[in-house]
């Protein structure tokens, strides 16, 4: 294995071709045709991401006449518990519908009733946000526009380090998972659009990979920026959600939204009690676990409708699932259980801090979905986001075109070590099984109930497990090297979350961030973003705080 | 595969074998990287990259057209390789454990590709750059091909008067007819290649001028160095250098041979020449070879029918000296031939001088090999004992000028020089578009090589052999090989144990795109046990 480097120039990069990724690359096309844009996709671009097979709404749509930017901003602040800077979701808000429309037009398919009217279900505590959409192909028609646009995507390839040349970023190394080719890419500007943590902590079925959100997101973006120097934020936001058990797939806004009814294991009724993930998760911790969704009661064609959804979009794989447990809804239930705790700026609020031009604070770099925060975006944050990112680095370019120099050290660097990595062919343990441990001992340490001990164990185990990695572990061959550097980024990101927890001294945002040595929440001290930024040793992390931003 | 953590686990990618092709589309777009094929050993040994598992599989299901597309992906010209590849495939395959005989993968592509309709040209997105390819043999018609399916204007050069190279103007037409040839390379003129012939490079044509001319050269010659013997009599009237004589009977003109004729060398030109002197008239035709018969270079199959057609093969004997009498030759004298090679395997005959043998002839047909002719090449590319090129690229030490064929390595298989070109081509087209000539193109396909077929899918059902004009009739030079007919063809394929499938790591995550793309239904996800 020799890691030969080759070198490509481009005016914007994309690092991650998934749903904000494949957006960006189009907008960026559309913004200018004539400008070269590079896609990094560790997969494949045709169906990576959370959307191989689409998704069932896009949560977040402010339809003229119905709804408003400002309602949303209400609506979603108090589902983040003030922790939420108004002028970023503003923004998101006031452009999603006619982004939605955009997506229309290019063939992704939003039902509608025979007047013309789109489904919108509520979903958040104040106002009907959540436009049903029903396309398993919204991410191959993406991948497919962003192709014929002429983007050029290496597939295959996973994003190492940013490259930074006199305080901006100008560009990025990639490493080929293939072959150990590294990918040296020259541009102007880069947008992170890599997505969250989804393999953080171990989910209890016990497969590495059966977690809920996109398993190949491994916080690369967020290792990335962090060790460039940018500023994240939300680390502390250890989520999890309540849905279907083992498989850990979704259908609660498609159910409960229809009128199926939420049961407690004792048949108590909580349908009615407007129940979100968070308190359900509450519930579930009430011993009354676990809960049940049922939809006997329904009418046939309610039933059929919801499986028409359910079987088609998003995770089809569902259906065999339910037929294998023989569980049909017209007479069965569907168990609920909560599932791994990840990291995600979408479903959650952790990412690399932007603004409302998708800027973090490098200069030259941007951020998009999953992998930025725009508090609990979901996908509408992406694509919309994935669209400004690439509307800014394209101008951001046009003015601070990429250095015409280019300092190989860090290329050389990296190959040394992924010399020193390959050359670990007799290491006793497999990357697999470092992989459960220390996922496990994520679970064990940085996921709530948290407490000062258990964080300060975190960051002790990850500290032993680094050494391990280069000691302990078996590397053969490159598919090896790369789940060593997923495994990387997974640890970085747990000393980011454990420490960042150890700062939020209160309780907050239900059971996620619930730490009994502090079991109040605190608005006078916390209602503040707790920042994390690189320091000046190299594996220090610098804490800070920053205010909530208002709409002006 | 090392016991891991995951591989303890079932798989939960289930493949239907007897739908599966191996063509790799599922792992092509599997997101997790959770996917690799085994490749099976005959793909593993096609210098090409064809599919011939995943033909042969649609021959079984009876979706031709599909194993035509199969074939035509990985090269546009089956009716030539399905005469005259010289089957490195057959030689791998896995079915010869079972019952000592290969399944016929290339009369099985025949099978396909006689009844296939035109091949259609295919649409091409225009790139105005002009390339040109020097030499229409095997290796240059790739070339030609691929770079034109890349956009490029090519200009296709050869010193005869039409294209083939070695096929139409050596391989006689009793293995390849004339119209099967045409047939195959009608599709570069219908694409917009254009050929130039009568044009030899160092006479017509000069390097620097064509260097000037294009964005890139393709050198795809060849190996015409005659080989010389030195030894008296080696230039009378009647002994012909194989290559020129079967020239002389592709232009409807051979030389007027007579009844006795010897045949020197053992490899294909040898074999080829001495069946085409028995259909030219001759009553005695002998082929004297220095090797031994298990070690002679001529396919075995094609030494066998010659036999069987009545030429007297005689193993372990060197040229000594022709006898000449009034400028025409009257027989030849031999010497025991003692070793071939040398310790190393270099071509370095030893010889037994007191044992020697002579046979009368009135016509003698030299078939002793081919040399590089160097001074084809003009200053710059290194041309001292072969010419140096980048083994990934098939670049010169010029970047823009090519290699491929026999030029690159002395005298190969004809699959090989295609695969060759087809090498030159991609790296013509990386280098003119501005992408790197080394990505992704040495290593790290997601490929298994070291696997067991499943052994129980060995049906029995005996070699069908491959249907043939009977002797009384190889009179003239049809082509002595028939094409299966769809019983034999279905027959054969089903010997096949379709080794190679797709198979999974243990990290996958249900999303179902390997089996929304799997083009024959043949791939099913189940849910991880653990999960289920």
């Amino acid at each position: 294995m020799q890691f030969r480097e080759s070198h490509v120039r481009a005016d914007v990069l994309i690092i991650g071709g998934g749903s904000a990724g494949a957006m960006a690359a189009i907008r960026a096309k559309d913004a200018d045709p004539s400008q070269k844009v590079v896609v990094f996709e560790k997969g494949h671009i045709l169906y990576s991401g959370c959307i191989a097979r689409g998704m069932d709404a896009l949560n977040i749509v402010a339809v003229p006449g119905k709804t408003t930017a400002e309602l949303y901003v209400e609506s979603n602040g108090l589902a983040c518990e003030g922790i939420m800077d108004e002028p970023v979701n503003h923004r998101m808000a006031a452009r999603s519908w006619e982004m939605m429309k955009r997506l229309e037009n290019w063939g992704v398919f939003f039902p509608q009733d025979k007047d013309g009217n789109y489904e919108l279900l509520q979903v958040h505590p104040k106002g009907k946000f959540c436009l049903s959409m029903k396309e398993p192909e919204l991410k191959t028609i993406l991948a497919k526009r962003l192709l014929n646009l002429g983007c050029r995507v290496f597939n295959r390839v996973m994003a190492l380090e940013l490259i930074v040349e006199n305080g901006r970023v100008a560009g990025a190394i990639g490493i080929n998972v293939r072959t150990g080719e590294l990918v040296v890419c020259h541009a102007g500007a880069v947008i992170l659009s890599s997505g969250g943590t989804a393999r953080f902590g171990l989910p209890n079925n016990g497969y590495l990979y059966g977690v809920y959100d996109f398993p190949g997101n491994t916080g690369d973006g967020y290792a990335m920026a962090f060790r460039a120097g940018a500023e994240l934020t939300g680390f502390e936001y250890t989520l999890n959600y309540y849905i279907i058990k083992d498989i850990n797939a979704p259908l609660l806004y498609i159910t409960l939204t229809r009128g199926a009814h939420l049961l407690t294991a004792m048949d108590g009724h909580l349908e009615n009690n407007h129940p979100s993930i968070k308190s359900m998760i509450l519930e579930h911790r009430k011993d009354m676990s676990p809960l049940r969704i049922r939809m006997k009661h329904l009418p046939e064609d309610k039933i059929r409708e919801i499986e028409d959804i359910l079987f088609s979009t998003e995770r089809p794989v569902q259906q065999r699932f339910f037929e294998g447990r023989g569980v049909n809804f017209r007479t069965g239930d569907i168990e609920l259980w909560p599932t791994e705790y990840y990291l995600c700026g979408g479903h959650g609020m952790t990412g690399i801090f932007v603004n409302e031009k998708a800027e973090t604070t490098l200069p030259g770099l941007y951020a998009a979905g999953d992998v930025s925060l725009v508090a609990r975006g979901h996908l509408s944050g992406a694509f919309v986001y994935g669209e400004i990112a690439a509307e800014e680095a394209t101008e951001y370019n046009r003015k601070n075109p990429a250095p015409k120099s280019f300092d190989p050290g860090r290329v050389e660097a990296w190959r040394a070590d992924l010399t020193r990595r390959a050359e670990q062919t007799s290491g006793e343990v497999s990357i697999e099984e470092f992989e459960y441990k220390t996922r496990r001992l994520i679970s064990d340490y940085c996921t709530p109930p948290k407490n000062t001990y258990k964080l300060n164990m975190a960051l002790w185990w990850m500290e032993r497990l680094r050494k391990d990695l280069r000691e302990k572990v078996r590397v053969r061959g490159v598919h090896d090297v790369f789940k060593a550097l997923e495994v990387e980024n997974i640890m970085l990101c747990a000393r980011l979350s454990a420490t960042a927890s150890e700062e939020r001294k209160e309780s907050r945002w239900g059971f996620w961030h619930y730490r009994p040595d502090y079991p109040k929440k605190d608005d006078a001290q916390w209602l503040k973003h707790i920042m994390l930024k690189k320091g000046a040793a190299p594996e220090e992390i610098r804490v800070s705080h920053r205010p909530i931003a208002k709409m002006a | 595969m090392d016991i891991n953590f995951l591989t303890s686990l079932s798989d939960n990618i289930r493949i239907d074998r007897d739908k599966c092709t191996a063509c790799g589309r599922c792992v092509e777009v599997c997101v997790l990287d959770n996917l690799r094929l085994q490749l099976s050993p005959c793909r593993q040994a096609c210098p090409i990259g064809m599919n011939c598992q995943g033909y042969i599989r649609q021959i079984v299901r009876q979706k031709n057209e599909d194993g035509v597309e199969k074939i035509r992906e990985a090269a546009p010209f089956g009716g030539i390789l399905s005469r005259v590849c010289s089957r490195p495939c057959e030689a791998k395959c896995n079915r010869t454990k079972v019952d000592g005989h290969p399944v016929a993968i290339r009369d099985l592509k025949r099978y396909l590709t006689d009844t296939a309709p035109a091949m259609k040209p295919p649409d091409v997105m225009e790139i105005p750059k002009k390339v040109a390819v020097v030499g229409a043999g095997p290796a240059g018609l790739a070339a030609a091909y691929y770079l034109r399916i890349s956009g490029f204007k090519v200009s296709l050069y050869d010193k005869e008067s039409a294209p083939g190279g070695l096929l139409r103007w050596a391989v006689p037409e009793f293995r390849l007819p004339e119209e099967v040839l045409d047939r195959d390379l009608a599709i570069l003129p219908a694409m917009g290649v254009e050929f130039h012939g009568n044009r030899t490079l160092g006479k017509e044509l000069r390097l620097e001028d064509l260097e000037k001319k294009y964005e890139a050269v393709i050198l795809a010659v060849g190996c015409y160095g005659r080989t010389r013997l030195n030894i008296p009599g080696e230039d009378a009237a009647d002994v012909f250098p194989a290559l020129e004589f079967m020239k002389r009977v592709r232009e409807k003109q051979p030389p007027q041979i007579g009844e006795r004729v010897v045949v020197v060398g053992g490899g294909n030109a040898a074999v080829d020449a001495a069946q085409t002197a028995l259909r030219l008239g001759a009553k005695k035709v002998h082929l004297v070879s220095l090797e031994k018969r298990e070690e002679m270079p001529a396919f075995a199959w094609s030494a066998a029918e010659a036999e069987e057609e009545g030429v007297m093969i005689q193993n372990g004997w060197g040229p000594k000296e022709f006898r000449v009498q009034g400028g025409k030759v009257k027989g030849v004298a031999f010497k025991k031939c003692a070793a071939v090679g040398d310790a190393e395997g270099c071509f370095c005959p030893s010889y037994d001088e007191k044992t020697t043998m002579d046979l009368p002839a009135d016509t003698v047909i030299l078939a002793i090999g081919q040399k590089l002719d160097n001074s084809l090449l003009a200053p710059g590319v290194e041309a001292s004992s072969g010419v140096e090129f980048d083994p990934v690229t098939f670049q010169t030490k010029k970047a823009k000028i090519l290699v491929a064929g026999d030029l690159s390595r002395g005298p190969k298989s004809i699959v090989e020089a295609m695969g060759q070109g087809k090498e030159a081509a991609l790296s013509v087209k990386r280098l003119l578009t501005g992408e790197d000539l080394y990505y992704e193109r040495e290593n790290g396909k997601p490929y298994e090589r070291q696997f067991e077929p499943d052994w129980n899918r060995a049906k029995k059902q005996a070699r069908v052999p491959v249907p043939q004009i009977p002797l009384s009739k190889r009179k003239g030079f049809q082509e002595v090989a028939k094409a299966y007919s769809k019983e034999e063809a279905l027959a054969e394929a089903e010997r096949c144990l379709n080794c190679g499938i797709p198979f999974g790591l243990r990290t996958c995550w249900f999303c179902l795109p390997c089996e929304i793309e799997c083009p024959e239904e043949a791939l099913y996800v189940e849910i991880p046990y653990l999960l289920r």
